[in-house]
């Protein structure tokens, strides 16, 4: 299977918010970042992706399956990590996993404890105490222990210090070492999808601005900072948004090897993820 | 199923604890020291209608029904495990007045009569009518809502005799209702089949409305 996820022309009308036409493919063995400010569609897309809302139109096909049909084995290869964790206060990941343990076929409850122990997770401490970032790992260690094949992560790193992203983070990356598993991971914190994405979807009003490979935009995009006059020089095919003062102008282009060449005298810096998600939500032009 | 019963009853196992330990002193007081099992009857079997409520409310607070979702179980499935552990708790309830209604006849030399069983019955029906009510509403509007709902339509019944009363109508009940005492067993059995009835179109009604659910 080339693709683990495809999500083609997905349409989801709400007020004041449109889901416009969305289309992506997650290969299979990849990490898929997907990025957008607040408000973008990210988590709507995500929903639409999990079954929770039923989009106006488009096909979404998971791991071989048209999502709407999702059968029992299938969701079994599926782990989910949400921003908040949904386990009842009240319990301890000793019973979480108990009952998980009944829902999942394949749960492994000797990775699930093994989790427990490096995410330093007391089993039978309530939920209910456990700070953001331990509810979090609890939330990786339930969706990581049923041996899933795809991780749909949506924010499951924000409201997180750097430590315990960055230790979540390379669980993720341990994770996709096996060549059959892929992740889609939305996010707003760009370093982390820097970090560990293979390819990156920009989602901007709800409609997709980019889905490429994350070193061809880090290669392809670049910043040019310029004078006013200069501006006008800038091929306005290449811009893709700019931010002016008094008396410069920081450009964002799509096209660097060409700035590099036409451009020679004007300062040119790569752009990073967040530079391009600011450049097109600002819609400069 | 059993994996979102299980977790139904973890989550809410101080409930348990708690209606276990109020039963048992209802039990003994009302009931062994006073001879008044009519009264500990309804309150036994209220208790464990109450619970599925409480469990509604619990995944309310953790938003637990989004999560649920992407576990292997149809929607289909999370709202049938609701209704049978329902009717599991409503029966273990029913079971346990019965029982202990024969204890204590046992212990009183007491002659054991029809009575406790067929209120016994009455009440699991009644309570089985009113969770076919109160989860399809809490599916729809969610628990704090649906109580509001349940209150204004719970009057309905009572209404509806008074506006018999009014057309005249209610003498022929009176004398149907005299005529179905006469005939107890067959009236306990319809009263209980009408609770597993009306249990059956609830959860049909319940699995259609959270199909169409968005979160």
């Amino acid at each position: 299977m080339e693709y683990c996820l495809q999500v083609s022309d997905l349409t989801k009308q709400y007020n004041g918010f449109c889901l416009d036409h969305v289309s992506f493919d997650v290969k299979q063995g990849s990490i898929m970042g997907f990025i957008g400010e607040n408000g973008a569609g990210k988590s709507t897309t995500i929903k639409a992706i999990l079954n929770l809302i039923h989009p106006d139109d488009g096909k979404i096909q998971i791991l071989g399956e048209d999502n709407t049909l999702q059968s029992r084995e299938c969701k079994e290869l599926i782990g989910v990590v949400f921003d908040e964790c949904h386990f009842h206060d009240n319990l301890n990941a000793e019973e979480t996993g108990l009952f998980l343990s009944k829902i999942y076929t394949n749960w492994d409850d000797i990775q699930y404890k093994n989790y427990l122990n490096k995410f330093n997770l007391p089993p039978k401490k309530r939920i209910k105490e456990y700070s953001r970032g331990m509810k979090m790992k609890l939330s990786i260690a339930a969706a990581l222990s049923h041996h899933p094949k795809l991780l749909l992560l949506d924010e499951a790193t924000s409201g997180l210090d750097p430590v315990i992203r960055n230790e979540i983070l390379d669980v993720f990356y341990d994770f996709i070492q096996d060549e059959e598993h892929s992740i889609l991971m939305s996010s707003h914190i760009t370093s982390d999808l820097e970090h560990i994405a293979d390819y990156v979807t920009f989602i901007h009003n709800g409609k997709i601005i980019l889905s490429d490979s994350k070193d061809n935009i880090l290669e392809n995009y670049a910043i040019v900072k310029c004078t006013k006059s200069e501006f006008s020089q800038i091929d306005s095919s290449h811009i893709v948004g700019f931010r002016s003062n008094a008396y410069s102008c920081e450009v964002l282009i799509n096209n660097r090897s060409t700035a590099l060449k036409n451009y020679s005298r004007m300062t040119i810096d790569r752009a990073t993820l967040e530079d391009i998600m600011l450049y097109y939500g600002k819609e400069g032009m | 199923m059993s994996g979102l019963m299980l977790k139904d009853i973890l989550v809410n196992k101080k409930y348990l604890y708690q209606a276990f330990g109020v039963i048992v002193l209802y039990i003994i007081i009302f009931g062994f020291m006073s001879n008044n099992f009519g009264f500990v009857i309804p309150f036994v079997i209220l208790f464990f209608t109450m619970f599925i409520l409480t469990t509604f409310q619990s995944d309310e607070a953790a938003d637990w029904e989004m999560y649920c979702i992407t576990l292997p179980t149809a929607r289909k499935e999370i709202v049938q495990a609701k209704y049978m552990l329902a009717l599991l708790l409503t029966l273990l309830g029913t079971f346990i007045t019965i029982l202990t209604s024969l204890l204590e006849a046992v212990m009183k030399k007491q002659n054991i009569t029809v009575d406790i069983l067929y209120l016994s019955i009455g009440f699991l029906s009644a309570s089985l009518i009113y969770n076919s009510i109160q989860i399809p509403f809490t599916i729809k509007l969610g628990a704090e809502k649906a109580r509001y709902a349940i209150f204004s339509i719970i009057f309905v019944p009572a209404l509806l005799v008074l506006g018999l009363y009014n057309m005249g109508l209610i003498n022929n009940l009176v004398e149907l209702l005299e005529t179905l005492e006469k005939n107890k067993n067959l009236l306990i059995l319809a009263v209980f089949i009408t609770g597993l009835l009306s249990l059956i179109a609830s959860m049909r009604i319940s699995i259609m409305l959270f199909q169409k659910k968005e979160f």
